[in-house]
């Protein structure tokens, strides 16, 4: 099938604007007043390190993983797998910070008041069990209308 | 992965590369669907981080206003929660796009670079990745208050971060917005096989849904009815000292003594001159109460009945008038947040108050005891606590 081509009128001039307002912008926090900040020893670390986390370590597990559950989890509930990994993996990486605590101040008990650990496990509990219903649900479905 | 048959437009990472990344869920469509919203998402937190980073450091043409109370609340709730729901559509786009992040060009390749477009274009691709981690990295260890894992100073670099982060953003749109738009207008083709893990569709329905947990159980810091089930909040609104959080402990801000001085007095100097009131002045003045915010720039806010007296009260009382503006300055010293300026559609606000008491009661030494000011639709990091002089003059 030939894929129709989009009206590109107006792109060229569109592209200018956007690349133009973009290279204005990292400029602007370069040369306007960010420099200072921007090339301090322990920001330039904080951003080689988190950017190397994610990039060397998150992404290869993630794909690890991926390729772990296309080997061992059958095909007919192994969408429903991949969707409540995927989501149990964010929901902990988001969460991590409150359950380690590294941030609680004993003199400031409404910093961090909860306690995470159980949190994170019962939002987990709400992501799995609402994968069994969806697992239930195809795999009847599948019996009544193979 | 799934045999997803999708149209492949644009220029394709070398078979090398792509031979490592089976799934043929990636295609130009997802990523364009992924870079769509998620550019969105970041055009909300760029535009709300900066309302807030002017309302604390304003350019000469920026005004913002006392009303309504609720609106500083509001930017900074949508900011953080709009930044947290973003994650998981940044991890899908980062996913999408890693193999062609991979076939990132060589020392060679880039000695071949054709054109300026082309060099700007792959170095915009590392900076935008790269300032896209940090800002929503920084951003959760700021909420949950682990500045020790960052070792700098997160707001100045959260904002500066921001600039770059869109600059490259516009950049890498402007470059790819043919790829984006044939991409997003291309006919879906039939699959060819049927799918035996997620589609397009279910993967961008599990990050549409992962977000939606993620917001539900955080949002409730701000939103009051959702506090309940909101597990991962940061903060909840209802605990705190006098059932109201803070961000600042007085023991923390090394004022505990001056606070409780029974010869602590409140300086007002203005044009006709200065006054000294002791607390039982203030209470003996006109007071009014008001149903005010405490929005923190963390994302979390709490409403509250406050009752003090009315600043423009104190103004008048010093000669000053409507077009006043005031300096409040703490007792806290060494600090950034000591002291806050109080512009003129705040400091004429009959909210705007000098607060003594909350919710009825004489105000917790982490709310402020003895005093403290408190003005509709500001962030919390201007609601000076533990005043010791009020400065009434001349907008500079």
């Amino acid at each position: 099938m030939k894929i129709p081509k989009p009206d590109m009128s107006g792109t060229a001039w569109a592209r200018r604007l956007l690349v133009a307002a973009g290279v204005a912008m990292i400029a602007f926090a370069l040369f306007g007043g960010g420099a200072a900040s921007l090339s301090t020893s322990p920001y330039l670390k904080f951003v080689v390190k988190v950017t190397l986390a994610v990039l060397v370590l998150a992404l290869p597990l993630t794909l690890a993983a991926g390729w772990l559950i296309g080997k061992v989890v059958p095909v007919v509930v192994r969408p429903i797998v991949q969707g409540a990994c995927i989501a149990t993996a964010l929901i902990v990486a988001i969460a991590l910070p409150a359950v380690l605590g590294h941030g609680r101040d004993p003199a400031m008990p409404s910093a961090l008041p909860r306690n995470y650990a159980t949190g994170l496990w019962t939002v987990l509990a709400v992501v799995w069990a609402a994968a069994i219903v969806l697992i239930v649900v195809r795999i009847v479905r599948r019996r009544t209308h193979p | 992965m799934p045999d997803f048959g999708a149209p492949r437009t644009g220029p394709l990472p070398s078979l090398t590369v792509m031979k490592a990344f089976p799934s043929k869920l990636r295609s130009p469509r997802l990523t364009s669907q992924l870079g769509l919203w998620l550019g969105a998402m970041f055009g909300v937190c760029f535009l709300t981080g900066f309302i807030s980073h002017e309302i604390q450091h304003p350019a000469s043409w920026f005004w913002w206003p006392a009303r309504p109370v609720w609106l500083y609340r509001v930017t900074q709730g949508v900011h953080v929660a709009t930044g947290l729901a973003s994650i998981p559509l940044l991890a899908a786009k980062l996913w999408a796009v890693f193999p062609r992040l991979l076939n990132l060009p060589t020392v060679k390749k880039w000695t071949q670079v054709k054109d300026w477009a082309q060099l700007i274009e792959r170095v915009s691709v590392l900076v935008l990745v790269a300032a896209a981690i940090v800002q929503v990295v920084s951003g959760v260890l700021n909420i949950a208050r682990w500045y020790a894992a960052m070792g700098f100073f997160f707001t100045v670099l959260h904002y500066w971060t921001a600039w770059i982060a869109l600059g490259a953003l516009l950049v890498h749109v402007g470059v790819k917005l043919p790829v984006i738009r044939r991409a997003l207008s291309a006919p879906i083709r039939p699959l060819r096989q049927p799918p035996t893990g997620l589609t397009r569709r279910g993967l961008l329905g599990t990050i549409a849904a992962t977000s939606a947990v993620v917001t539900v159980a955080t949002v409730g810091e701000t939103v009051r009815p959702l506090a309940g089930v909101s597990v991962l909040a940061d903060r909840d609104p209802r605990v705190g000292p006098q059932g109201l959080p803070v961000n600042a402990s007085a023991q923390a801000a090394g004022v505990r003594a001056a606070a409780a001085d029974p010869g602590w007095r409140l300086e007002v100097t203005g044009p006709t001159g200065s006054v000294r009131l002791s607390l039982d002045d203030l209470a003996a003045m006109k007071q009014t109460t008001a149903t005010l915010p405490i929005a923190c720039v963390e994302g979390w806010s709490s409403s509250a009945d406050w009752t003090g007296v009315p600043l423009r009260d104190l103004v008048a009382l010093v000669g000053g008038d409507h077009g006043s503006q005031v300096t409040a300055v703490s007792l806290q010293q060494y600090s950034a947040y000591a002291t806050s300026i109080v512009d003129p559609p705040h400091a004429r606000d009959p909210h705007t108050l000098i607060a003594l008491r909350l919710r009825g009661e004489p105000l917790h030494v982490d709310h402020g005891y003895p005093c403290r000011l408190i003005a509709p639709d500001r962030p919390g990091v201007l609601q000076t606590k533990w005043l010791s002089r009020l400065l009434v003059g001349s907008p500079s």
